[in-house]
């Protein structure tokens, strides 16, 4: 195990205490999402069917929406449709059986931020979940920085303590998407998804070899590492300690 | 089979009905062969009838009288009639009892009402007869009974009951046998069906060679060529399932493994971490092949193109180079890229950069560390069809799986021991079909060549012009 390595376990995300709320309807996969989130210091309510889920909803007290695509009496694509014409902006990450591109495009037009096809693996929803609960960067902002890196997003440079770094463009686009989500747990999904639109699972493991590359030139020898892997689940990156 | 069976089939039904057809058009005809020929006879018999009188009535009356005893006397079957009267009526001679009332004394044919006088008991019957005034004043009277009338019906019902009858039994035969012959056959086919659906699929319908129009052999081959693709389909299904069934228990059974080692907690909080890591490994691994197996299901039974719109190919192309370059690179692969403008295709964005990421992921699998994979785009030579090609100098494939690594659920036995899935040509072929592209292989001398080529037969077209978005 090298030094750069961290279980998921050992990672509590700086968004905890946050409100969530969860409608699904089967039983298991709520008691295990509502565990997970607990243990990771979510608040986090559940709803067992749409129509007490869409009244909770509408109470508007909630930071974010875990929301089943198929539920009892209303549901998953009309609760957000509702939601969203009464303007409530809250950040909703569907959860769907159907793994259809089809049924993805329509979860998202409708209004949802995530979509997650079942079955899915916990840390990835927690990625997830983190992910949306953030606050986005400001986008019109040009220069990035977390600790000692530091990139210019007009002349395409980066630096780490002053020290310029070398960047293929493909590797810019890595780094600048990582310091959008400093210590933020990055999925290896999450960054093919984002960052080369990319919506499938390469069987080789190419995102590892990216970071890899990524990984030599930003943390160079003597430094302390700043990209960190998350076993089974992703990566980080965030200020050296 | 019994009679009752044989009635409630079609063919007997048909058979009847035509039955039924066949002794209508039979009465039609005989019933106008009976009018036409009572037309005929009255005519014949009216004309000899004022042929007689005319020819008699130029007699003197010794001579008249002479004739009228001859006519009587030698006419046995008894239906002629000649008389002479005074012209107050009075009979002189012959065979009738009167003159009748209303008769026109015109040398014409009448149909009346008249008595004979050697046979009085039959009274009075319809007759037809002609009058005449002879140069004396006397009244002559010739004429015939309708006898002839019941000789022709009877020649016809004869004709009826000797000929239409028998053929109408014969028609009703003939639809018995036809129907038992064809329910024979249907029985052969109906348990030839009843085999098949217990689950011998090996059984195939029962086709009699009665020629190349016969209706029921054609719907039989019919049948036969969707049971020779279901079965072929069942085996393809069988041998997959097996083989998925292998895999899947591999990892598995590792995953067990290490978990009950771990379960025996005489490991270190380290070590434990590790093993239960390595056995998620697994567990990933197997539902990685789950969920491909799902996908292609998808795929397959996907006939919508919602996600489809008029795309640059080129745009797939680069991004693929940028995300497989690294691996190329960390395996110390020369990887190319060779881009030849292409005119735009009807394509998924996110399944096309699928199906070229799988072919090139595959490439880079199987080539040995100083080899080379390229991948280029451009039109074909010739007809200028837009080819996707990946090319890598790996150990290439057997000829005689070539064909077979794009059909469905395929898995060469070169790529099973492989990390990875192994269903990533079959994904491949999935998003062609749906595309209308065409999956080839060919040999590289040495590796292989993989292409997807939008032949204009083919390949898919945005449904009207200038429909660019979706």
């Amino acid at each position: 195990m090298d030094s750069e390595t961290f279980d998921d376990q050992g990672w509590t995300p700086v968004t905890s205490k946050a409100h969530i709320l969860l409608i699904e309807d089967d039983r298991e996969t709520a008691d295990e999402i509502i565990r997970d989130m607990a243990d990771r210091g979510y608040m986090i309510s559940h709803a067992d069917n749409g129509r007490v889920g869409l009244e909770r909803a509408r109470e508007g007290r909630y930071d974010l929406l875990i929301l089943d695509r198929m539920l009892p009496e209303v549901d998953g694509l009309s609760i957000i449709g509702l939601l969203r014409a009464e303007e409530v902006r809250v950040p909703v990450l569907f959860l769907s059986a159907l793994n259809d591109v089809d049924e993805r495009v329509r979860g998202l037009k409708a209004g949802g931020d995530d979509y997650l096809t079942k079955p899915f693996v916990l840390s990835e929803l927690s990625a997830r979940v983190e992910a949306l609960l953030r606050r986005p960067a400001e986008p019109r902002t040009t220069r990035l920085r977390v600790g000692p890196l530091e990139l210019d997003l007009i002349s395409r440079e980066a630096n780490r303590d002053g020290r310029p770094v070398e960047l293929l463009p493909r590797e810019f686009k890595l780094l600048e998407y990582l310091m959008r989500h400093p210590a933020q747990v990055i999925t290896r999904a999450m960054l093919l998804e984002d960052v080369w639109n990319y919506r499938f699972s390469p069987q080789t493991n190419l995102v590892d070899v990216h970071i890899g590359k990524l990984r030599r030139k930003v943390d160079a020898p003597g430094d302390f590492p700043m990209i960190y892997n998350i076993r089974n689940v992703g990566f980080v990156l965030r200020e050296p300690q | 089979m019994n009679l009752s069976e044989i009635a409630r089939t079609t063919s007997f039904r048909l058979a009847m009905v035509f039955a039924c057809f066949f002794a209508g058009s039979s009465l039609l005809l005989f019933a106008f062969i009976y009018w036409r020929a009572t037309v005929f006879e009255t005519n014949r018999i009216d004309a000899l009838i004022t042929e007689d009188a005319r020819t008699l009535a130029s007699e003197d009356q010794d001579a008249i009288l002479a004739l009228i005893n001859t006519h009587v006397t030698g006419d046995f079957h008894r239906v002629g009639y000649a008389a002479l009267f005074t012209p107050d009526g009075r009979r002189i001679d012959g065979n009738l009892e009167a003159v009748p009332a209303d008769m026109p004394i015109d040398g014409k044919v009448h149909v009346v009402q008249a008595v004979r006088t050697d046979l009085p008991a039959m009274g009075a019957v319809e007759v037809r007869l002609a009058a005449l005034r002879i140069p004396n004043g006397n009244i002559l009277i010739i004429g015939r009974n309708g006898q002839y009338m019941v000789v022709l019906r009877e020649v016809v019902v004869h004709a009826l009951t000797m000929g239409a009858i028998p053929a109408m039994g014969l028609a009703l035969a003939a639809g018995i046998f036809l129907a038992w012959r064809t329910q024979q056959r249907l029985k052969d086919v109906h348990r030839a069906a009843e085999r098949i659906m217990s689950g011998q699929v090996q059984e195939r319908l029962p086709v009699a060679g009665a020629g190349p129009g016969d209706e029921l052999d054609r719907l039989s081959q019919l049948f036969n060529g969707i049971l020779d693709e279901t079965e072929r389909l069942l085996g393809e299904i069988k041998a997959t399932g097996d083989e998925i069934a292998h895999d899947l228990r591999t990892p598995l059974t590792r995953v067990r493994a290490r978990l009950e080692r771990t379960m025996k907690g005489d490991m270190g909080l380290e070590e434990t971490r590790e093993t239960v890591g390595k056995a998620i490994g697994g567990l990933d691994q197997a539902l990685a092949v789950i969920t491909a197996l799902l996908r292609i299901r998808e795929l397959e039974n996907s006939k919508r193109q919602r996600g489809f719109s008029m795309l640059d190919p080129t745009e797939i192309i680069l991004l693929i180079e940028e995300l497989y370059e690294p691996i190329a690179e960390t395996k110390d692969i020369a990887f190319t890229v060779d881009i030849t403008p292409v005119t735009p295709m009807f394509a998924d964005r996110d399944l096309l950069m699928e199906a070229v990421g799988n072919l090139v992921d595959n490439a880079l699998k199987f080539t040995p560390p100083g080899g080379r994979v390229t991948l280029s785009l451009g039109p074909r030579e010739g007809d200028g069809a837009t080819v996707i090609r990946v090319a890598d100098s790996g150990p290439g494939i057997a000829a005689h799986e070539r064909d077979l690594v794009f059909s469905r659920f395929y898995r060469s036995d070169r790529t099973r021991h492989l990390e990875g899935t192994g269903l990533g040509l079959s994904l491949v072929a999935a998003i062609a079909r749906l595309h209308g592209l065409a999956p080839r292989v060919g040999d590289n001398n040495p590796g292989c060549v993989m292409e997807l080529v939008a032949e204009g037969t083919t390949a898919v077209r945005a449904p009207v012009a200038g429909a660019t978005a979706v």
